[in-house]
């Protein structure tokens, strides 16, 4: 439940960001509009400002030429003007022609205060001038003077700059007519000269608000330059001057040269953005230019962006502040909620874990009246809860009395502990309950009545009592089990006892084997030797007697002599082979790899030597390597064969064959002869010592061979065993661990 | 006593005989010494009492020596006959019924000249014999004069 709670306030926190942020983006974008607005109004607003001054401007200089014009009208029309001209350049001594001319010009120069007025002859030569002039003057104004002479017109002329002096001035060129029978001769000319310093600069560079950037620029083109003729507001170089080439066209002064009208934004003279209204000047070659500085056209513009970032930030920060608010609002309301249903949920979870108890639970007021109860109390005492709230207590009891000793006790001592009483309920079924009881405080610290909480232990008793028998019958059977134990203890020691003999007897049993093995060998080995001395001494006796007495002794007796010879040679062999079968039991085995069909050749050509000229045919199969010792598994191939020999002897012919195979963990060997074979019924006696199962007669041997065969395999660890039938031949196994 | 001569250091009564016996057959007349156990046959080799042993020819031709001998065994006579400079460049033949591989290297160890596993038949005893005798007594010739070297 809390937290759903909280997940729901992390949610409309969520939102009420995501609110936000979109508000302060549309304040911005707002702000950022209405500021694009206010800005292009301004600059649009500074455009009209400059066109219109722009046109001032021009009218006021156009009007500024009428005016001049209208000066040299005086002149040109006066006819007057024009006889005395005439007359005073034919006769320069003329007096009254000099001084009338002199009054008009010096009139025309004092009205509109000319830097000065001259009057040139036919031949451009000056021949009255009101004030000094350059002695250059009618070679630099020879052009002006030779198109009014032509034109017959006014001629208003562009800015000059004397070469001397340097001086800027205009002039104005009035060709002096005689009309004689509509025929127009010009005899002269007068030239007005004008210093712009005196009206024409200061009324260009007049502004008609007031501005720290805003300038008139009157331009004109001179070859690939830009000509500045009037003074400039920002340099403080003398007009015309100042030349700018036209590919320079981000000027304005290049664009009005260039053709181009209207409002601009480009870069002045000074490298300066500007904005700029562009108007030629009608009647001549001049171009007004109006500007002023962007710098001064958006100061404006920055105040009202920083206004607009103010406000917008204002906006942005209020909104903040009230969705912290707002926040902060909710998670109050919300924490209260969590708050609120905590609490219930605490309450709850106490009133359920009371209710949940096995113990009856009661509360008690200072007058021994029930205010509360569990359920469990409404079980123990068969009541129900509306039946108790506001009985005696102590009515619940079968000793009354002790009960409400027992309550005082408590709103006494503050505390009872396992306070033994017994529960009647209306059925009259009596439940043995042991009361733990406290009392409890409201926020003041006033007692407000007892806590009691009551341990049924009639189970309790119960157990104990059944506990105590059970007990009782433990310790019986305890003392029982252990009388028994000790018996079988006893038993146990006496098999101990009994084992540790059978042990020690195994020990001494074995070192007695060993012993007697010892024993045994050297036996074997010490009869082998004193056996075979009395042999020789019987041998060696008769040899002399035969030798000796040989034309004595009858046939008979030297027949009877040579058996005994016999017999001890045969005595000898038996002692041989006894002795070489003890031998076994002590000889080291060697292991190594065994080419089982090398040894098998190796041994067949040792037999053939000793029985040569038989007919004998070995074949030998498929046949496994293995491991053992060489000398031994030789002796048992040794043995076998020449087994397999002596029994296919009396066979026409004779087939032996050796062989092998695999089998588990063990290679298999056999050696297979159709020889005599042998009954299988006597096959207990096949591996003993000297066990024969064929006559000594037909056969010879001592019967130790298949013996031998057997120890030394079964030193190996190997087995031994035969098939065979009676004049079917035979078949000798063997078997050898297999390498690993 | 008569020369050349043949020690034989050996107990058995019948082996004695036959070899006697044996000797006798070959023809050579070769007298004998016999010794019934080791320590009369040392006594004779180092006991400086022994007179025989001031007369030139005192050391035999060649020795046949059996290993199981009573108070000195064999290979106890064999290790000091070949451990004195007097006594070591005389034959000395290993006759014995042991043919075991331990008892013939030991006797080739100590520096016995031959060793001969004594046969059960008497054609090959009588055989052997007559074989050390030809091989020490006859082809040998150096052997009586080994005490002067």
């Amino acid at each position: 439940m809390t937290d759903s709670v909280s997940e729901k306030t992390g949610k409309s926190f969520f939102i009420s960001l995501i609110i936000l942020i979109a508000a302060s983006i549309l304040v911005v974008i707002l702000g950022f509009l209405s500021f694009q607005s206010q800005k292009e109004y301004i600059k649009n607003s500074a455009k009209h400002q400059l066109t219109a001054i722009a046109d001032l401007k021009v009218s006021e200089i156009n009007n500024w030429q009428k005016e001049r014009t209208g000066d040299a009208s005086v002149i040109y029309f006066n006819r007057a003007f024009a006889s005395n001209v005439s007359q005073y350049l034919d006769d320069p001594y003329s007096v009254t022609a000099k001084e009338n001319i002199l009054s008009l010009l010096t009139a025309i120069e004092k009205a509109y205060r000319y830097k000065n007025l001259l009057l040139l002859d036919r031949n451009r030569k000056v021949v009255l001038s009101l004030h000094k002039y350059d002695k250059a003057f009618s070679q630099n104004h020879s052009a002006l003077i030779d198109e009014a002479t032509q034109k017959k017109e006014i001629i208003f002329g562009d800015f000059h700059k004397d070469k001397e002096a340097g001086e800027v001035h205009l002039s104005i060129a009035i060709p002096v007519i005689i009309s004689k029978s509509n025929n127009k001769t010009v005899i002269g000319c007068v030239m007005m000269i004008i210093d712009p310093h005196l009206h024409l600069y200061p009324m260009i560079k007049s502004w008609p608000v007031p501005s720290s950037s805003g300038e008139t620029l009157l331009v004109h083109r001179e070859g690939d330059d830009v000509v500045y003729l009037n003074v400039l507001r920002h340099l403080k170089n003398m007009p015309m001057e100042i030349k700018r080439s036209i590919n320079e066209s981000e000027m304005p002064a290049v664009m009005a040269v260039l053709g181009q009208r209207g409002v601009v934004e480009g870069t002045d003279y000074r490298h300066k953005k500007v904005l700029a209204a562009i108007q030629p000047v009608p009647g001549s070659p001049w171009f007004l230019v109006s500007k002023i500085d962007e710098d001064e056209v958006f100061a404006p513009v920055v105040t009202r962006f920083w206004v607009t970032l103010f406000f917008v930030v204002i906006i942005i920060a209020t909104l903040g502040l009230i969705f912290a608010y707002i926040r902060r609002h909710q998670q109050a309301n919300l924490s209260r909620r969590k708050l609120e249903l905590e609490e219930r949920e605490r309450s709850l979870y106490a009133r359920s874990l009371i209710e949940a108890s096995l113990d009856p639970l009661v509360t008690i007021n200072t007058g021994g009246k029930i205010m509360d109860v569990n359920k469990s109390t409404e079980s123990v005492t068969g009541l129900s809860r509306d039946e108790l709230i506001g009985s005696d207590f102590s009515s619940l009891f079968t000793e009354p009395k002790k009960a409400e000793e027992g309550y005082k006790l408590a709103f006494m001592d503050g505390i009872v502990r396992d306070y033994p009483l017994a529960i009647r309920n209306v059925a009259g079924q009596i439940t043995e309950v042991l009361y733990n009881a406290a009392v409890y405080k409201d926020n003041s610290g006033a007692v407000q009545g007892v806590f009691a909480a009551a341990r049924d232990v009639t189970e309790l008793k119960r157990v104990q009592r059944e506990l105590k028998a059970a007990h009782d019958d433990l310790e019986e059977r305890v003392k029982y089990r252990t009388i028994e134990l000790q018996k079988a203890n006893e038993a146990l020691e006496m098999e101990i006892r009994e084992r540790k003999e059978v042990e020690n007897l195994i020990i001494l049993r074995t070192r007695l084997l060993e012993m007697t093995n010892k024993e045994l060998e050297s036996f074997s080995y010490s009869v082998s030797h004193d056996l075979r001395a009395p042999l020789r001494a019987i041998d060696g006796y008769s040899r002399m007697i035969l030798r000796d007495h040989a034309d004595t002794l009858s046939s008979e007796t030297k027949r009877r002599f040579e058996l005994i010879r016999s017999n001890t040679h045969v005595m000898g062999k038996l002692i041989d082979d006894l002795l070489s079968f003890s031998r076994l039991g002590r000889m080291e085995i060697n292991m190594s790899r065994l080419d089982m069909e090398g040894l098998i050749n190796d041994v067949w050509k040792e037999l053939q030597i000793i029985n040569p000229g038989g007919n004998y045919a070995l074949i030998i199969k498929d046949i496994p390597e293995s491991r053992g010792d060489r000398t031994l598994i030789k002796q048992v191939y040794s043995n076998l064969l020449s087994n397999a020999v002596k029994y296919t002897k009396f066979k026409n012919k004779a087939y032996i064959e050796a062989g092998g195979y695999t089998g588990g963990n063990e290679n298999i060997y056999y050696i297979k002869d159709n020889g005599v074979g042998f009954d299988m019924s006597y096959y207990d006696k096949l591996f003993g010592v000297f066990q024969r199962l064929h006559s000594a007669d037909d056969y010879e041997g001592t019967g130790v061979g298949l013996a031998i065969v057997q120890r030394i395999i079964q030193r190996h660890g190997g087995r031994v065993w035969a098939e065979g039938k009676v004049d079917d031949g035979a078949t000798f196994y063997f078997s050898l661990q297999r390498e690993e | 006593m008569n020369y050349p001569h043949a020690v034989i250091v050996e107990d058995n009564f019948h082996d004695i005989e036959m070899i006697k016996d044996a000797l006798d057959n070959t023809g050579k007349n070769i007298s004998t010494v016999v010794f019934r156990d080791g320590a009369e046959a040392m006594k004779y080799f180092f006991d400086p009492e022994n007179k025989a042993q001031s007369q030139t020819h005192w050391l035999p031709m060649f020795i046949l020596l059996d290993l199981k001998l009573p108070k000195i065994n064999g290979l106890e006579v064999l290790k000091l006959l070949k451990s004195d400079k007097k006594t070591k460049c005389v034959p000395v033949v290993i006759f014995t019924s042991s043919n075991e591989t331990r008892d013939r290297m030991e006797s080739y160890e100590l520096g016995a000249n031959s060793y001969l596993v004594k046969p059960l038949d008497a054609d090959v005893f009588y055989d052997y014999i007559k074989q050390i005798v030809n091989y020490w007594a006859v082809i040998n010739t150096n052997a009586p004069h080994a005490g002067n070297i």
